[in-house]
């Protein structure tokens, strides 16, 4: 599904160039539950934005479905935003103003759902994360993990093929960020092909396939346990 | 203390460049602009301040019970009788203003504009200070004194001291010798009373006799040519004084007085004296309300911009103020420290506002057609004024800033509770709602009154309105036939004809005629003089009975037309041929506006005269003005070689009768431009503010799939709705005032919903493009960088 050839980020500073990827290649099939990690700065967050269409790499091929996704038109790369992939970020980013049901909703609305159906699909959610009495609120009154919840209902409301999740537990405590997990790999047996990123060893093992960064070099691919026919349908 | 909340203020707006920015040059525009409208009020409020009496000093008006007029001119012998049969009236001269008094310099002679012959105690009623430490009394006792102003005397007698020196001067005719007795300080524009030089009473008693062949002018109670000014006693009560005037009327103007005195407080002469005639300088205190209102609403406007901006702006503040709140800072320091900073911004902004003043005073005396002058004497009252008016700018907003960032709770702040948010956007948002409130009632105001003037220019008075001329005859002109029948031979002429005063009339004369029907009640008829031909030249038609013809030999003197007005409040039926005023009802002509829309159309009766025919109206071929001119000034040279030729078209007569409406709108229009650009400024401020604090939100969307189309919408949405609900509420507020004011019309347009409507689309237009730029680049953002740090 994805397909990453030889992919460089480099910024040009005065005097240097400074590479935060370097030729880096990279495979993932659908169904795949992947965990990018390494040291801070080694470029993770990079690459993940790189396969999320937010950013566009200095050199390299990057395909989906066989697709080349490089100069993307401003309407495709909003397609694809909408209907391919979505996101789940470290701080949430909620948006403020809006509350829990709002904030759920919004990928819907650009999706073009009807008001009826966006009403019964976000319902059926908020029961699915136990959040049905937290609709109105503002994500200010939620606790750390509610709003990483909320997050992933945004995330995962519009039926994305592709989840990518950067850091999604790294602002929890380990008892909220088990719960993250699990729900991630509940994802992914339902079908949904997950990237996280992670500085976490024990949540990098509920994928299927940790990869390791280092100053923007791969330095390891190697299957986990959970990678296992019998795991997988 | 102070210098550390100093301190932190400047570094604050040094972080915040942008909205100290378009705080400092909005504010500095509204308030230039308002400064420039106060100094003007101020000028005209301050007239006849400089009187240290004033409120003993008053003005004898003269009442005419024949005329119903009211005069400023009574006869010459009041002032001495008033001062020896009231104690309470301790001084009391007669002013007149002395024509062609020339004086002579190095062998030139030269016009002195403004010579005042008087007494010496004007002196002592007026407050004239001496240059020098000389005295002001007995100045104007000798028939040959002469008192200079500062100017004059610099002028007469450069680098020495003119007093005591002698003058030959040219007035009446004659050569005369006068003796410098003084020299006085010039007198400040903002004083009705005007003098550039002082001469003895007696040479206008003289000039007066002569004039009229009569040698009693300084005793005759009828010779009405003086100005009287008295100075009453500190003690003294001036409705007492007038209970008393009018026994002194019938003990010297007979048992049925036609003269009625009155006494006139030096204050109210500039603002008080619309209906006094020959009152000399006169303000208008409608103009006055008009500008101050225009003044109040752009200072609304600006003051409103400033609170818009910086509680936006410390909005952003407003977690740095919880947290300083929990290491335990005083609330009223934070308060202190939000009121200096908006002050030190309005006091920034005071002399670019003066700056900006300064360089827009002459374009903005043209526009008020008045001299805008910053009379020395006022200096204080501009100063205290602008002052106020800056302080209190700054000061009203640190306050409403201070007191909304120190209620906030701690929690709230910290935890940046959104409802807090919507309800101060709501106040925002209203306003901006009232700032485009104002500007919208502007634009829709202008529009009004430009079309009511372009109405009251096209409107049919009822007589042709275009292609006659005007030719001025002057007064006692014997030989206006011949010169009428000369214009005539042009082919391009197509009618000419005299009479007394061309239309639209500027004057009125109206007798009272009593009721047909009813004696007892009297009707107001204007009259008209004109020679034959008249009414055919002006086109209005005869509908009953005949024009005035030179086949009745009686018309000139016996017969009279009236128009439908009289015919129906005299409640005549068969008007022609009856007998009216020793006339005959000869025809009825069809309404037409003697005057100009202001007033209705007055009964009127037109009367044939040759001894008072001062115009010639002269119809003439469309487009042939250019040729007829010359000719027309040929024939006149021939005809009248003595007197000037002058004339005018009747097209800019009838502007002219409403050049003030002209002025306004101009005037409306300016303002309503100002209002906008400082409200856009506001506007632009804002929204920049608004588009930065929503870059994590527009990030978040962009991410999720929102295209920057609808980002620009969301942004468009809520001032659209601004926008509609600003210029819904100016169709009530302006259609209110507007009615009022086409109320001074008694023929007016009507007002037209597409006035609101471009009022709509001007500020839809202006509005959207200030706020698209913003959302455009806020449409644009990069959701990477948006979103990298928390
Ligand atoms: N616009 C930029 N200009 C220059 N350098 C940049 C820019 N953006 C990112 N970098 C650099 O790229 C490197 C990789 O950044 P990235 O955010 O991908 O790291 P990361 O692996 O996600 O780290 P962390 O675990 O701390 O999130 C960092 O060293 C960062 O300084
Ligand atoms: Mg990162």
């Amino acid at each position: 599904m994805i397909h990453l050839s030889n992919i460089d980020k480099y910024y040009d500073s005065k005097f240097q160039r400074t590479f935060v990827l370097k030729a880096v290649n990279l495979e993932v099939k659908e169904g795949e539950f992947v965990s990018i990690m390494g040291p801070s700065g080694s470029g993770k967050s990079t690459l993940l934005n790189i396969i999320g269409l937010l950013d566009a790499p200095s050199a390299g091929e990057y395909s989906l479905y066989e697709k080349s996704a490089l100069d993307l038109k401003e309407k495709d790369r909003v397609a694809y935003h909408r209907n391919f992939m979505s996101f789940i970020f470290q701080a949430y980013h909620l948006i403020e103003e809006m509350t829990v049901y709002e904030n759920i909703e919004t990928p819907l609305i650009y999706k073009g759902v009807k008001s009826r159906d966006r009403q019964a699909m976000v319902a059926e959610l908020l029961d699915r994360f136990n959040m049905v009495a937290k609709k109105d609120l503002f994500p200010q009154q939620l606790s750390g993990g509610q709003q990483q919840l909320v997050g992933i209902a945004r995330a995962i409301i519009g039926k994305p093929k592709l989840l990518l999740a950067d850091e999604p537990t790294g602002n929890l405590q380990s008892v909220q960020g088990e719960m993250i997990m699990e729900t991630l790999q509940e994802l992914n047996r339902e079908g949904m092909t997950i990237i996280q990123v992670t500085h976490n060893e024990l949540f990098a093992q509920y994928g299927k396939r940790v990869i390791r960064l280092e100053d923007g070099i791969v330095r390891g691919d190697i299957s986990t346990k959970n990678n296992q026919p019998a795991m997988v349908k | 203390m102070f210098r550390n909340y100093f301190k932190t203020a400047f570094r604050f707006l040094k972080q915040n460049k942008l909205f100290a920015a378009i705080n400092v040059i909005g504010l500095s525009i509204a308030l230039a602009a308002s400064f420039i409208i106060l100094l003007f009020v101020i000028n005209e409020l301050s007239y006849n301040q400089v009187h240290k009496n004033k409120k003993q000093v008053y003005r004898v008006l003269n009442y005419y019970v024949d005329f119903k007029g009211t005069n400023s001119y009574t006869p010459y012998i009041l002032a001495s009788a008033l001062k020896e049969e009231f104690p309470q009236i301790k001084k009391a001269v007669r002013c007149r203003n002395v024509n062609g008094l020339k004086l002579k310099l190095n062998n030139e002679l030269i016009n002195v504009w403004n010579a005042v012959a008087t007494n010496s105690e004007i002196f002592d009623i007026f407050t004239l200070p001496m240059v020098g430490n000389q005295s002001n009394q007995k100045l104007l006792d000798d028939p040959n004194a002469i008192v200079l102003s500062r100017d004059e005397a610099e002028k007469f007698f450069p680098q020495q001291n003119a007093v005591g020196k002698e003058i030959t001067g040219y007035l009446n005719n004659q050569e005369h010798i006068f003796i410098v007795k003084g020299v006085f300080e010039n007198i400040p524009p903002n004083s009705t009373f005007q003098a550039q030089c002082f001469l003895n009473n007696q040479w206008k008693v003289d000039d007066i006799n002569k004039s009229f062949n009569i040698t009693n002018a300084d005793v005759d109670w009828d010779k009405d040519f003086w100005i009287t000014w008295v100075l009453l006693s500190e003690d003294s009560n001036p409705k007492d004084l007038q209970k008393q005037i009018h026994a002194f009327e019938i003990k010297h103007l007979g048992e049925k007085p036609l003269k009625i005195y009155s006494l006139q407080n030096l204050s109210d002469v500039y603002l008080g004296s619309e209906q006094v005639m020959n009152s000399g300088m006169k303000g208008n205190i409608n103009n006055i309300r008009l500008f101050l209102a225009i003044a109040i609403l752009i200072v609304l406007v600006a003051a409103f911009n400033f609170i818009i901006l910086s509680t936006a702006v410390s909005t952003g503040r407003a977690k740095e103020i919880g947290i300083r709140k929990t290491n335990g800072a005083p609330i009223n320091s934070l308060r202190i420290q939000l009121l200096i900073e908006s002050v030190l911004i309005s006091v920034m902004v005071l002399p670019i506002a003066l700056i900006l003043a300064k360089i827009g005073l002459p374009y903005a005396g043209q526009l008020f057609q008045t001299k805008l002058e910053i009379i020395p004497s006022n200096i204080v009252f501009y100063c205290l004024i602008y002052l106020c008016l800056t302080l209190f700018i700054g000061l009203a907003s640190g306050i409403y800033t201070s007191a909304y960032l120190s209620r906030l709770k701690v929690m709230d702040v910290l935890r940046n509770t959104p409802m807090s948010g919507k309800s101060k956007q709501f106040f925002r948002s209203s306003l901006i709602v009232i700032q485009l409130l104002i500007f919208c009632s502007f634009v829709a105001s202008t529009l009004i009154i430009r079309s009511q003037y372009q109405y009251a220019l096209n409107k049919d008075p009822g007589y042709i309105n275009k292609n006659i001329v005007l030719v001025d005859l002057g007064r006692d002109f014997k030989g206006y036939s011949a010169y009428i029948n000369s214009v005539k031979s042009n082919p391009n002429v197509i009618m000419a004809a005299g009479t007394m005063e061309g239309l639209p009339m500027m004057s009125s004369m109206a007798s009272m005629i009593s009721n047909f029907q009813d004696n007892t009640q009297k009707v107001k008829v204007e009259g008209m003089a004109i020679d034959f031909n008249f009414l055919k030249t002006m086109g209005i038609s005869v509908i009953q009975g005949r024009d005035f013809s030179e086949e009745f030999g009686s018309d000139m003197t016996n017969s009279m037309i009236l128009n439908e007005s009289a015919v129906k409040q005299l409640s005549i039926t068969d008007p022609v041929g009856k007998k009216m005023e020793s006339s005959v009802i000869i025809g009825v002509v069809k309404d037409f506006n003697l005057h100009s829309l202001h007033t209705d159309i007055p009964p009127l009766m037109i009367n044939m005269t040759d001894r008072y025919i001062e115009q010639v109206a002269i119809r003439y071929q469309p487009g042939t003005l250019s040729q007829l001119i010359p000719f027309l000034e040929k024939e006149w040279e021939k005809a009248a070689p003595d007197r000037p030729f002058s004339y005018s078209r009747i097209e800019d007569i009838i502007e002219s009768l409403y050049s003030s409406e002209k002025n306004l709108s101009t005037i409306v229009t300016l303002f309503a431009l100002f209002t906008l650009l400082i409200s856009s400024f506001g506007l632009f401020g804002l929204t920049l503010f608004i588009a930065r604090s929503r870059t994590k939100e527009i990030g978040i969307k962009k991410v999720f799939g929102s295209t920057g189309k609808t980002i620009i919408y969301s942004f468009l949405k809520g001032n659209l709705l601004m926008v509609l609900f600003a210029s819904l509420l100016s169709v009530p507020i302006t259609i209110y005032f507007m009615t009022r004011w086409l109320d001074n019309f008694s023929y007016h347009t009507t007002i037209s919903w597409w006035v609101f409507a471009i009022a709509f689309g001007v500020v839809a237009v202006v509005v959207f493009s200030t706020v698209l730029i913003h959302s455009f680049r806020a449409s644009r953002i990069n959701p990477v960088e948006a979103l990298r740090y928390e």
